[in-house]
C-alpha cells in the first residue's frame, strides 16, 4: 500500500493508515464513514464477475421479461421495448432516463471493470486509457439503478395478475442474473487498490 | 503563541487544518493552493477543500426538487383503458386503488418508494441546510448518518417510472387494455433527478467544519484566560 494516510470523505478527518489486510474495513474513529475497504482477491473476481455481466447484457435487456396473454393475445415486455413504448409516447425524457440508468451506466461500469482488471493482470494498467476508465467508472457509479428496475417488475407482475394471465420468460432469469454481477462489482473491485498503482509525478 | 496553534490544531486533525485535501475521484491526499486552481496529479479531476458553493447548489436544487415535488403529483402517471375508456391515474391514486383490490404489501412499497423516500428526501435536505445556519438538537453524527440515508435511498423513488414503462410495453393489446403513460413521469423523473444532483451538491464536511471551528475558538478562549 503506497498511499498511507486519508482524509474521511464525510468529515475530512485525517488518519494515517499502516497496514491493512485483505477482507479488512478501515472506518473514520468520529463519523465511522469506511475510509479504506481492502477488498479480497478482488482482480480475479471483478474480471470474473464483469466477464460474465458483459456476456448477460444482450439477454438482459432485449429477451423478453414477461409475457401476458389476454383473450388469446400475446404480449411481451423487455427492457428496450419499454424503453422505446416511452420514446413513442412522446415521453423522450423518461424514456432517457431510464436507457441511462438501466441500460448504459451498468454496460459502462461492466466494461470499464472488465477491461482495467484485465489490463492489471497483464501489467498494462499504466497507460492513459485505463484511467479514462476509472474516470468512467467513478462518474456513472451512483447513477444505476438495476434493483430498483427489478422491484419495479415485480410490483408490475403483482399489478397486472388479476388483470391477465402473466407468464415470466428467460428474459427476466438473464436480467437478475445481469443485476447480481452490476451490484456484485461493489464487492469486488478495490478502486483504492487499481489508482494506488497508477503511477503518476509528484 | 505558536504552541498554542499547533495544540488546537492537532486537536482538530482535519485535512483541511493541514492544508491538504483528498480528490474525491481516486482519494489522493494532496496539498492545496487556495489562490488557484488545483488539479489531482494522479487522475487529472479537479480538487476542491470542500465542494464549490455546495450550500446555495443545494439550496437551489433542494428548492427545485420541491417545486417539481407538486406536479410529479398532481399530473397522471398513467391511464388504464379498458376498451378506450379510463380515468387517469396520479401516484397516489394509483396507491388508492391498489389498496382497493386489497394488495395491500405492494400498496406500501409504492407509497414509500415514491412518496415517502422523495418528500423525506426533500424535507431531510432542508433539515441539514437549515442545521447549518441555526443551532440544531441533532448531533453531528446523527445529521451525517442523516446524509447517509439521504444518497442512499434516493434512487428508489425512480421505482414508479420503471413500472410505467413496463405496463406501457407489455399492455398494449390495441382495442381491449391499454396502458398510456402520461406527463406525470416525466415531472417524477425531473424531481428524482433534481434530488439526487441535490443530494450530491451537499457537501458533508460542512457539517464538521462548524465543530473543527468552535472547538479552536473555545480553545483560544480557555488559554486567554
Amino acid at each position: 500500500m503506497n498511499q498511507k494516510q486519508f482524509a474521511c470523505y464525510e468529515c475530512d478527518t485525517l488518519i494515517t493508515i499502516t497496514s491493512i489486510n485483505e477482507g479488512e474495513v478501515a472506518s473514520c474513529p468520529r463519523c465511522h464513514h469506511h475510509i479504506v475497504d481492502k477488498k479480497y482477491d478482488s482482480i480475479n473476481r471483478t474480471l470474473a464477475i464483469s466477464g460474465t455481466g458483459l456476456l448477460l447484457f444482450i439477454p438482459a435487456t432485449f429477451f423478453p421479461l414477461m409475457s401476458m396473454q389476454l383473450l388469446s393475445v400475446e404480449s411481451s415486455a423487455s427492457l428496450m421495448s419499454g424503453i422505446s413504448a416511452l420514446w413513442q409516447t412522446e415521453l423522450y425524457l423518461v424514456a432517457t432516463l431510464i436507457f441511462l440508468f438501466c441500460v448504459l451506466a451498468p454496460l459502462v461500469k461492466l466494461s470499464a471493470a472488465f477491461f482495467v482488471t484485465l489490463g492489471y493482470k497483464h501489467k498494462r494498467h499504466q497507460h492513459p486509457f485505463y484511467k479514462q476508465l476509472m474516470l468512467f467508472y467513478h462518474h456513472v457509479d451512483s447513477w444505476e439503478m438495476l434493483e430498483v428496475f427489478l422491484i419495479g417488475i415485480l410490483v408490475s407482475i403483482i399489478k397486472l395478475k388479476d388483470m391477465a394471465d402473466l407468464s415470466f420468460n428467460l428474459g427476466l432469469l438473464c436480467f437478475s442474473a445481469f443485476m447480481l454481477c452490476v451490484l456484485s462489482l461493489k464487492v469486488t473491485l478495490d478502486k483504492q487498490m487499481i489508482w494506488d498503482d497508477l503511477d503518476y509525478e509528484h | 503563541m505558536s504552541t498554542d496553534l499547533k495544540s488546537s490544531n492537532q486537536e482538530s486533525n482535519t485535512a483541511k487544518a493541514q492544508g491538504l485535501a483528498q480528490c474525491h475521484v481516486c482519494n489522493l491526499l494532496i496539498d492545496i493552493d487556495e489562490s488557484i486552481d488545483n488539479y489531482c496529479p494522479r487522475c487529472d479531476s479537479k480538487i476542491h477543500m470542500r465542494i464549490y458553493d455546495s450550500l446555495q447548489r443545494c439550496w437551489a436544487l433542494t428548492i427545485c426538487s420541491l417545486i417539481a415535488f407538486i406536479p410529479a403529483n398532481a399530473y397522471p402517471i398513467m391511464t388504464i383503458l379498458y376498451f378506450g375508456k379510463g380515468q387517469p391515474d396520479t401516484i397516489l391514486s394509483g396507491i388508492v386503488l391498489l389498496l382497493k383490490f386489497g394488495m395491500y404489501p405492494i400498496a406500501a412499497i409504492v407509497f414509500i418508494a415514491s412518496f415517502v423516500v422523495p418528500l423525506a428526501k426533500i424535507i431531510g435536505l432542508f433539515v441539514l441546510l437549515l442545521s447549518l445556519r441555526n443551532k440544531s438538537k441533532l448531533t453531528k453524527q446523527q445529521r451525517t448518518k442523516m446524509y447517509r440515508y439521504i444518497e442512499l435511498f434516493g434512487r428508489w423513488s425512480m421505482l414508479d417510472v420503471f413500472v410505467v414503462a413496463l405496463l406501457v410495453a407489455l399492455v398494449e393489446i390495441g382495442a381491449v387494455v391499454e396502458v398510456v403513460a402520461g406527463p406525470g413521469a416525466t415531472a417524477f423523473g425531473i424531481m428524482v433527478i433534481l434530488t439526487i444532483f441535490a443530494a450530491n451538491s451537499f457537501d458533508p464536511r460542512l457539517l464538521w467544519d462548524e465543530e473543527d471551528n468552535e472547538m479552536a475558538l473555545t480553545k483560544e478562549k480557555k488559554n486567554k484566560r
